[in-house]
């Protein structure tokens, strides 16, 4: 029964003129944690509504569950990017027809979800109404109400949107401890550090195309590290003394330096010659972080043809 | 089907059981119907009883005996107990009190003027009338008017006595007599009128006798009964007694369709704002993800028309208590409230689609209210004209509006309680006609809600509605 809980094949969908997903293939593996990344407006939302039945594709066919998310709502948890709550509704009674309209009508559900609210640092706001609470609580009730039901997919649309760095910490550890009892998640962020952090997983797209579909190791492997980070002893005269070797792109001068090394540039000869130049604290090859992958994968000025040849080279490696 | 009855139950809820619908639908009626039965009483002891002197300034004398006749207690309240029954043509009480026939035994019967007066149906009156010869009295007369030691100074000019005070009234003219009534100037309207009243009823009185008559006779004479109308139908049989019944036979259709037309509207509109709410509070999304947007909305309709039954019943209920406290109950045909009942209902999916139709597509109330303009219009429509068409239920109007959609439910309602019969394929027709096209708004509503509940930004202009509709 390890049957990918999500499945797109050649999903299209425009708005007019505007195509906002095009040719969308996806596969998620069971149990796995998705990043779904793109900057704003690139078709994050739109797949999404997609895949959750809320919009239907032009063309092409979803997959979720194997069925369709129409049949499964009940078993897939969604956190919308567009979300609210009652204003005037308490928060009990709202998780609890959140809960209903997802079919869950067991005894003892109010003692569940004032056990959930204690756990999200929410407790004693079961008899509060929503208005009440801020907007950081408000969000958090937005989570437990996406996972109320105990669903095996969880497809989540900026989870972090609005929190604070503690609560941010708080929600990322629900969603590893999710990941953990085996449910899939996807969810989308445009913040590169925390899906870095969190997922195992993640995929690309911009414009509606998408750009990558790779895990995080082989996006490590696949983009080898192009950067040299230098702590100079004396950070004035090094900067223009350094730029002067061969292979060296550019030079950007933040509170250590960093040395952006050209196409084919062998890093080693370039470290060894940094060392023969200028004192160093320290001298490192920086791994590769998702947002460089990010920026030099979503460059703006990037011809169309372009970017389907580098949609073939990283989805066929 | 569970999910749709989840929605409803909520859209029940969050509508019906707050205390503002509480207090606004359901105690408004409850509160009018109680007004009905026991405002008269409440009324009762506002009126304040006219008691204290007339000063009457005569130079014949003679209308200060027939005043004096007139103003006596037991005579004034009878002709103020007949004059209200003409008026009103009601003859009993609440509480199955009868008034007393008009006419022409008033023995049999009557009420006591005290339960008049405790009902509040008649002004107590004790007027003590003193005469005054000459006119030089009138500015002391008025002096004590102002303090309040007299309730009225009439001065009366007869017909001889009327100076030719210029070359206008050629001599031999037979002028009018004249009588001037002087009373202060916050004197209640109803105690000065009674006062008015009794002083013309004095100078009748003078005339009849001035002719050689006798005034009992007179009177008695001049006394008619009600004219007593009943209308038939086709086969002969009787349809209704118009004695206490003319105005309610206007009346009553006017009730029976404002009752439809609040229900369906009230109900119609609490479904455009929850929805706009829901919309602007981006709860929508969240919904989506459990329901299908054609679950919501059934939902939502279904869940505001349990709201509209519940506002319509305790309207009817309260109406049915106050005619059964008024003794009105055998005007109520229970048949009417069946159709009654069918037609809201057509009334109420027609315009809770226009509603949730409405609601889905735009982001706040300001907006609907412009896409709701042309369907309005046409709504209005029998509000303005249930006159016409209560009076002439068969007429081209009448039968040419019952088969408008909007206008259907509306105007069928004012047709058959009114007082003709209306044609039963005219009805069936209707109803077939209706109900088609309440399914067919629904579902046209649906294709629009199932886009616009997503739709941010501006509101889409009918164009736009339209394309969302045809959409697949």
């Amino acid at each position: 029964m390890n049957l990918p809980p999500l499945k797109l094949r050649a999903v299209c969908k425009s708005f007019g003129a505007n195509k906002a997903v095009q040719d969308l293939e996806l596969e998620v593996p069971a149990g796995s944690l998705c990043g779904f990344l793109g900057p704003n407006g690139a078709g994050k939302t739109t797949a999404i509504r997609i895949i959750m039945s809320i919009l239907l594709p032009d063309s092409g066919t979803v997959e979720v569950l194997g069925g369709s998310a129409l049949d499964n709502k009940d078993r897939i948890g969604y956190l919308p990017e567009e979300r609210g709550l009652y204003r005037r509704m308490r928060v009990g009674e709202f998780l609890e027809y959140v809960a209903a309209l997802k079919g869950v009508t067991r005894r003892g559900l109010a003692h569940d979800i004032k056990q959930w609210l204690d756990r999200l640092e929410l407790p004693l706001t079961y008899r509060q109404r929503c208005q009440e609470l801020s907007k950081g609580m408000q969000q958090k009730i937005q989570f437990l109400a996406a996972i109320i039901h105990d669903p095996d997919l969880l497809i989540l649309d900026e989870p972090f949107s609005g929190l604070d760095p503690v609560n941010t910490s708080l929600v990322s550890r629900l969603i590893e401890e999710l990941h953990q009892r085996g449910k899939t998640i996807i969810f989308s962020t445009h913040i590169l550090h925390q899906a870095e952090q969190l997922c195992d997983r993640c995929f690309l797209i911009n414009n509606g195309i998408k750009l990558l579909d790779a895990t995080i190791a082989d996006i490590r492997a696949q983009f080898d590290p192009r950067t040299i980070e230098v702590e100079p002893l004396n950070a004035d005269d090094a900067a223009s003394s350094l730029l002067d070797i061969p292979g060296i792109d550019s030079v950007s001068n933040g509170r250590s330096l960093e040395l952006f090394l050209k196409d084919g540039a062998e890093p080693r000869s370039i470290m060894k010659q940094v060392i023969e130049r200028c004192d160093v604290r320290s001298l490192r090859l920086r791994r590769i972080t998702l947002e460089e992958v990010f920026v030099r994968l979503v460059r703006a000025d990037l011809a169309a043809e372009d970017v389907v040849r580098m949609r073939r080279e990283l989805t066929d490696a | 089907m569970h999910k749709i009855a989840i929605v409803a139950w909520r859209e029940f809820k969050s509508t019906a059981l707050t205390k503002a619908f509480i207090l606004s639908a359901v105690a408004a009626p409850v509160l009018m119907g109680a007004m009905a039965i026991y405002g008269p009483r409440l009324f009762a002891s506002k009126i304040a009883p006219l008691k204290g002197q007339l000063a009457i300034v005569d130079p014949t004398g003679r209308l200060l005996t027939a005043a004096r006749v007139e103003f006596q207690r037991d005579r004034l309240l009878g002709r103020l107990r007949d004059e209200l029954i003409r008026r009103t043509q009601v003859t009993k009480l609440p509480g199955n009190q009868t008034l007393g026939p008009t006419a022409p035994n008033p023995a049999a019967g009557e009420s006591s003027p005290e339960a008049l007066i405790t009902a509040g149906l008649v002004t107590d009156v004790a007027i003590e009338v003193v005469g005054e010869a000459g006119l030089e009295a009138l500015p002391r007369l008025q002096a004590s008017l102002g303090e309040g030691s007299l309730v009225a100074v009439a001065v009366y000019v007869p017909p001889a006595e009327v100076p030719a005070t210029s070359a206008a009234a050629p001599a031999g003219d037979q002028r009018q007599e004249e009588l001037t009534l002087y009373v202060q100037a916050q004197t209640n309207i109803r105690h000065s009128s009674v006062i008015e009243d009794t002083l013309a009823t004095a100078l009748s009185r003078i005339h009849i006798e001035a002719a050689g008559l006798s005034v009992e006779r007179v009177r008695e004479l001049s006394r008619a009964p009600l004219v007593k109308t009943v209308r038939i139908n086709d086969e002969g049989k009787q349809v209704t007694e118009d004695r206490d019944v003319k105005v309610f036979r206007i009346v009553v259709p006017m009730i029976f369709m404002m009752l439809v037309w609040m229900g369906s509207f009230m109900s119609g509109n609490y479904l455009l704002t929850l929805t706009i709410e829901e919309k602007s509070n981006k709860v929508m999304e969240v919904l989506l993800s459990a329901v299908s947007p054609l679950q919501l909305m059934a939902g939502k309709i279904i869940g505001q028309a349990f709201v509209g039954l519940v506002m319509l019943s305790v309207y009817i209920a309260a109406g049915i208590a106050a005619l059964v406290a008024f003794a009105f109950v055998d005007l109520i045909n229970w048949t009417d409230l069946i159709y009654v009942g069918l037609y809201y209902i057509m009334a109420y999916f027609m315009i809770a689609a226009i509603m949730a139709a409405v609601g889905s597509a735009v982001n706040e109330l300001r907006e609907a209210q412009a896409l709701m303009l042309p369907a309005a219009l046409v709504l209005m429509v029998p509000l303005l004209l249930w006159l016409p068409i209560s009076e002439s239920p068969n007429g081209v109007l009448a039968t040419v509006t019952s088969f408008v959609p909007l206008m259907t439910p509306f105007v069928m309602i004012v047709r058959i309680t009114s007082t003709e019969p209306v044609a039963l394929w005219q009805i069936a027709l209707s109803l077939v006609e209706g109900y088609a096209a309440s399914v067919a708004m629904v579902w046209v509503a649906a294709r629009v809600f199932r886009i616009g509940v997503l739709m941010y930004g501006k509101p889409p202009s009918p164009w736009e509605l339209w394309k969302w509709m045809r959409a697949s």
